[in-house]
């Protein structure tokens, strides 16, 4: 193909910004949150012993305030994976996908899909019992700038991989 | 059979071969039953004695009757589209390798290979998880005519598939050599290496020892006494500047340092580069270097993602730069095969290498723009929250010297780290774009727009707040960060990074 190498005005390239996100499933919060909980329910296990028993010995007050940090704790990983949770977006683009991700630690991905490899549609049993999926998309830039979504519809994940390898393949073939 | 230069018929490889199976066979059985010698040769008595010996000269047989068998049993020849290479002794393997899964065909060299000229030639494939293929020694003649035909018979096959790449099948007369380093310039070029590093270690490691053994109690058995004591008396005498002698046996001792670095480096320098050739052939780069072992490295454009260039605070008094090329990695390539630099290069090497890669007129940017001053304000205020403290809890507890030691440390990170801050710097044009930075020294990046695998824009709390973002720029070859700027530019060049590679039909990798 010959280089062409037209001038683009910068205001006409699309931006990332400026389109529609779609959240994950609801049903993955319910996972998410199912998973925290079994944490922190090993987590209160050992608390219980501990302050409940009071094997260090500790005067009462200490435990009070180990009790109170601990409850904090609890609250605050729920409620960050709650609003976690709706921060976690993705879009289809007709040549890319982007997810989008954080409430502290943000970060704003994009995969072109001519630069993908392969991509792969996970299910673990617990996934499997919510009918979700992980949608895994690999590029050639090592692990590092391998996307990964968790918490899609079955369906849906199994449709953009569909659509990314059908996309990529036609890249291919012009 | 007698060896051909027509590879049509099997043939064997050199007979010096078999010297480098006995050798990979010896290497592996030690490495395999090293820990039992040792046990029997520990715990020897007179019985265990003629064990010992029974079985090394019975290992030694077997080894040296299976090398030959094994020897025996390699041919290789070329098919119309393949290159067969059968060997094994009791397990027949035949391994076809086809051309266009060929990458490339390299020679490498140990000094007992130079001295029997001949030649190990490793074949590199493409895409599979299997290991690169190896034949022990060939004559060097016979190995140039090898490699030959099988580039040629690659370049047939892609030519058919692709009539466009038939042009770019290229002779070796296209040679155009950038770079040679004879020892006369390597001594420059060990002279000018990095020698913070040796010295920096050996600072480090003694630093380390004489802090601990300050900081630790008089009644610490942890250290010796005499160590303590020396170390005290040695701060102590610092501290005070009265001991004339010591300081001199300390500045001694630094010099004799900084001398055994510079001879370390110049004398790996030689090693690694001896004899370094660097040239351009159609559309690769090639190098050739090494005193034990000859190295030859390759990397075609299409392969290679980031070019990196960069100079040391001594180059840069002379006016060298080593070039850096990052590749992308296939299947179970290592780092080492896919990237390599050529230190000594003078900046029109840099100009040449850069627009050969990326065409004339590579490298021109309108406007370079700086990093935000968060950069180097955010490190530097959880630096000095870091070494204040220490310095303040030492300095309360009356360790004056560890409090002002520490606060020299405290002083010098600051300083490096404002050094980077300033050198920090980006710019994108319609083509590339460019990075660079470093600390003492300089480094430049620079990547064609369309080689971006993908492209994130990372936040953290401290970021977000004030509207300030780390771009992360992914290749096939490695990563690239560009550190606080502005969220917006962030974005934008997110997106136009995008559109680049979106709209790219360039073969990228």
């Amino acid at each position: 193909m010959e280089f062409t190498n037209e001038q683009v005005r910068l205001n006409d390239i699309p931006s990332v910004r400026d389109i529609d996100y779609e959240g994950l499933d609801q049903n993955y919060l319910t996972v998410e949150l199912i998973a925290l909980a079994v944490v922190w329910f090993v987590l209160g296990i050992i608390a219980f012993i501990i302050l409940v028993f009071n094997i260090p010995g500790w005067p009462s007050w200490v435990r009070m305030i180990i009790f109170i940090f601990f409850v904090f704790f609890m609250i605050t990983t729920f409620l960050m994976t709650i609003w976690g949770f709706r921060r976690k977006q993705y879009a289809v683009r007709s040549k890319d996908i982007i997810y989008k991700q954080g409430l502290l630690w943000r970060s704003y991905s994009v995969l072109p899909f001519n630069r993908i490899q392969h991509a792969e549609v996970h299910q673990g049993p617990i996934e499997r019992a919510f009918q979700l999926s992980k949608l895994k998309v690999f590029t050639a830039g090592g692990s590092g700038s391998d996307l990964t979504i968790s918490g899609l519809p079955f369906e849906r994940a199994q449709s953009i991989k569909h659509f990314i390898l059908r996309q990529a393949g036609r890249d291919e073939e012009e | 059979m007698r060896r051909s230069e027509a590879f049509e018929l099997p043939q064997r490889q050199s007979q010096f071969a078999i010297i480098f199976i006995v050798l990979r066979f010896i290497r592996r059985i030690i490495r395999q039953t090293w820990p039992i010698f040792l046990a029997l040769a520990l715990g020897r008595s007179n019985s265990t004695f003629d064990l010992i010996e029974f079985s090394i000269a019975g290992l030694g047989i077997i080894g040296m009757i299976t090398s030959i068998v094994a020897y025996f049993k390699y041919y290789f020849h070329l098919t119309d589209s393949e290159l067969v290479i059968s060997h094994g002794i009791l397990k027949k393997v035949k391994q076809n390798i086809p051309f266009e899964r060929i990458q490339s065909v390299n020679f490498r060299q140990t000094f007992i290979h130079q001295f029997l000229k001949v030649t190990e030639v490793e074949i590199e494939t493409a895409g599979s998880a299997q290991q690169e293929t190896k034949i022990d020694a060939i004559e060097i003649p016979i190995a140039e005519q090898l490699r030959e035909r099988i580039l040629k018979k690659k370049a047939e096959i892609s030519s058919k598939e692709d009539p466009e790449e038939s042009s770019q099948s290229i002779t070796e007369e296209d040679r155009k050599t950038i770079l040679r380093l004879f020892p006369q310039q390597l001594y420059k070029v060990g002279l000018v290496q990095n020698h913070f590093r040796p010295i920096g270690l050996l600072l480090g490691l003694a630093g380390t020892m004489i802090g601990y053994s300050y900081t630790y109690d008089f009644d610490d058995e942890f250290f010796p006494k005499m160590i303590y004591n020396s170390a005290e008396d040695f701060m102590a005498e610092i501290a005070s500047f009265q001991s004339l002698p010591t300081l001199i046996y300390v500045l001694m001792g630094l010099l004799v340092l900084i001398i055994a670095s510079v001879l370390y480096s110049i004398i790996v320098t030689i090693l690694r580069h001896y004899n370094l050739h660097f040239w351009r052939s159609g559309k690769k780069f090639q190098l050739v270097q090494g005193l034990l072992t000859r190295n030859e490295f390759a990397a075609l454009d299409n392969k290679i993602q980031i070019l990196n260039w960069g100079q040391n605070p001594f180059e840069r008094l002379v006016g060298f730069y080593n070039i850096g090329f990052k590749q992308a990695r296939s299947g179970d390539e290592t780092r080492k095969q896919s990237q390599f630099g050529i230190p000594g290069c003078q900046q029109e090497h840099v100009d040449f290498v850069r627009d050969e890669w990326l065409g004339e007129d590579s490298g021109k940017f309108e406007t370079y723009h700086k990093v935000s001053f968060h950069y180097f304000l955010r490190s530097a205020f959880y630096l000095s929250l870091l070494f204040g403290t220490i310095s303040i809890v030492n300095f309360l507890f009356g360790k004056l010297i560890v409090a002002v030691i520490i606060a020299v440390i405290w002083l010098i990170q600051i300083g490096l780290l404002w050094a980077n801050y300033k050198k920090k710097r980006y710019a994108i044009n319609d083509r590339e774009l460019y990075i660079g930075g470093g600390t003492v020294g300089f480094r430049h990046s620079i990547i064609p727009l369309y080689k971006v695998q993908n492209v994130s824009v990372v936040q953290n709390p401290y970021q977000w707040r004030r509207k300030l973002a780390t771009l992360v720029v992914n290749t096939a070859g490695g990563r690239i960060r560009l550190p606080y700027i502005m969220e917006n530019d962030a974005y934008s060049i997110m997106d136009r990074l995008n559109y680049h590679v979106e709209n790219s039909k360039k073969p990228w990798m």
